[in-house]
């Protein structure tokens, strides 16, 4: 294991609090929540689950009836796209950004075989959606919008509202996946005129394999599994009791000075790394960035190599170089910035918790120094003067 | 990192061989930093005996790409370049006890890289002619196109559906569609390896394989 842990846009350990939480739920009182009618154990577990969505509606500004717990973030983004336009029965036009997570757009370019048709707008050079972009791509013939609430890799965070004002008017619900922005960044269902919102627990000390979609009363959905009759009607399957009890801890424990640690600590590693390692740039934005993402490139060299030298130093980070990818391709968000191929394969990503340290950080600082020079020591394209 | 080897994590850590030799007798560059891979290889050869004393590599790549390198540079300095052209890009993986299948093509990058350096003072000095592009030799770099997915060639997987050499234009015809995974991975290999040739003005890829769905 790590001794540093800095991908927590991957994921974040679990915090003791919430595993406490979660507890009973998994040792003792075992007994599915299903029913309405049911033994007493059974409908205790049911107010528990309500307690737990009755949390998370608060969290967003929403009402109980209006979540649907799923298994997570990419189900929360499958079952808003595809049982949104499945509800539908006429050829449909979704509007989309090109730097969505591949629960969205890989979702929404297999519908393309089935005759969806999609725009994906693009973003600008820090990674925000060009609104007079996104503004001229929706057609009378729209159905949906989805936007991210916050970008996965370069942290930044689009403007949900006036984009929730745009599609208000035009009278096109507004889906957005904010699996990376619950808990960090303001989210209002109200104000941002949502529609449908998936969220995840587990990238802010939650468990794994729970989340939820925010459904807004009047949005019609149809279900994309089958199988019994829970979430109303929406998603079958035995509800994880456990996951959800650690869903609503997670967002009751998430302070606001938790966050200042967080985005002390992002600023901190930027103002750092811009001042004493040449030759790098930061892909996004400090101030109009998630607290907890920080995403730069380092010219003249490849992303995996930097990664493997900080995991040889008990450093756990992230990269957008090709050599990583399973595709074996850069990075698509980048790519969409229009930067480079070249510095999207140097690009690494810091993400940062509530548990990291401040002495944590001035050891990466440390570590990254030296392994950047290192490396371009080996690199042909390393101006040779100042190197 | 489980999936490298020991010394695959060794060279990558400690790589012998880093520089570039001032007044190099060849050198070659190949691979591109926009593919992710990039290798810069100098050496130096006796004239009389063809024996290479000495032989310096930098790069821009990952572990696999470094740890290759190093490799290569440790299994030919103080033999003949005849004997140095005859290492394979295999050779040099089994030397580091393996690679996983993606990071294969690293391997292929540090032997055609070396390949390319002494071809090039084997020109400079007379040895051989500027041989046309034929078929036989783009087969033969092509079965240094790997695909990623098994580390075999693309050849032996039978993913080359056609190909042709028409006036100084190489067309490829694979049996792939243009969404697959690897698709624009494996163009992009297929360029590095054919781009360069010298009476190659361009290099047309299709996609032609069957879409399942």
């Amino acid at each position: 294991m790590n001794e540093i842990y800095l991908d927590n846009a991957t994921t974040t350990q679990l915090d003791p609090w919430v595993a406490e939480e979660m507890r009973p739920w998994l040792l003792e009182k075992y007994a599915a929540p299903t029913g309405h009618f049911g033994h007493q154990a059974s409908l205790e577990a049911k107010e528990k689950l309500e307690q737990a969505r009755a949390a998370i509606a608060e969290s967003i500004n929403a009402q109980p009836e209006e979540i649907i717990f799923t298994s997570g973030g990419t189900e929360a983004n499958n079952l808003a796209i595809q049982g949104y336009l499945k509800s539908l029965k006429k050829p449909v036009h979704v509007v989309t950004t090109a730097i969505e997570h591949e629960s969205v757009l890989n979702t929404l370019r297999a519908l393309q075989k089935d005759g969806v048709e999609l725009t994906e707008v693009g973003v600008d050079q820090d990674g925000f959606i060009k609104l007079e972009k996104f503004n001229a791509a929706l057609r009378p013939e729209t159905v949906l919008c989805s936007v991210q609430l916050v970008n996965q890799e370069v942290g930044t965070i689009q403007p949900l509202a006036q984009i929730g004002r745009i599609c208000a008017k035009k009278g096109i619900p507004l889906h957005t996946d904010a699996v990376h922005g619950w808990g960090m960044v303001g989210l209002d269902v109200k104000k941002m005129n949502l529609a449908l919102t998936s969220l995840t627990a587990h990238k802010i000390h939650g468990p794994k394999g729970i989340g939820a979609l925010y459904k807004r009363k009047d949005v019609k959905l149809s279900p994309i599994m089958y199988g019994g009759y829970n979430e109303f009607e929406l998603r079958p399957g035995t509800e994880n009791l456990p996951g959800a009890t650690g869903m609503a801890k997670v967002i009751e424990m998430m302070k606001p000075e938790h966050i200042e640690h967080i985005d002390k600590l992002r600023r901190m590693m930027w103002d750092a790394i811009g001042s004493q390692i040449p030759w790098v740039h930061l892909n996004g934005s400090v101030d109009r960035g998630a607290p907890h993402i920080l995403n730069v490139t380092f010219d003249y060299i490849e992303g995996e190599s930097i990664l493997l030298r900080l995991d040889m130093q008990g450093i756990a980070v992230a990269t957008g170089s090709a050599c990583f990818s399973k595709a074996l391709e850069a990075s698509y968000v980048l790519l969409a910035m229009g930067r480079p191929h070249e510095q999207a394969h140097g690009s690494m990503r810091f993400s940062f918790s509530r548990f990291n340290t401040t002495e944590e950080i001035a050891k990466t600082l440390n570590a990254l120094k030296e392994i950047v020079s290192d490396l371009r020591k080996l690199s042909p394209l390393t101006p040779r003067k100042e190197a | 990192m489980l999936s490298y080897s020991k010394k695959v994590i060794e060279h990558f850590k400690h790589p012998r061989n880093v520089g570039e030799i001032a007044n190099a007798d060849a050198e070659a560059l190949e691979g591109s930093p926009a593919c992710g891979d990039m290798l810069k290889i100098t050496l130096k050869i006796n004239e009389k005996t063809h024996v290479i004393t000495d032989i310096k590599f930098e790069s821009f790549g990952c572990a696999s790409n470094i740890a290759t390198a190093s490799i290569l540079t440790e299994m030919v300095k103080g033999k003949t370049i005849e004997e140095a052209e005859k290492v394979t890009w295999k050779q040099a993986a089994e030397e580091l006890e393996g690679l996983p299948p993606v990071k294969m093509h690293c391997a292929v990058l540090a032997v055609d890289a070396l390949k390319s350096a002494i071809e090039q003072w084997k020109e400079k000095k007379g040895l051989t002619d500027k041989n046309p592009t034929t078929p036989d030799k783009v087969l033969r770099k092509l079965r240094n196109v790997l695909n990623p997915l098994t580390g075999a060639s693309i050849v032996r997987m039978q993913l080359l559906r056609d190909f042709d050499v028409k006036d100084g234009v190489i067309i490829i015809d694979l049996d792939l569609t243009s969404d697959h995974k690897f698709a624009s991975h494996i163009k992009e290999e297929i360029h590095e390896k054919l781009d360069h040739l010298w009476d190659i003005k361009e290099v047309k890829i299709n996609f032609v394989g069957e879409s399942e769905s």
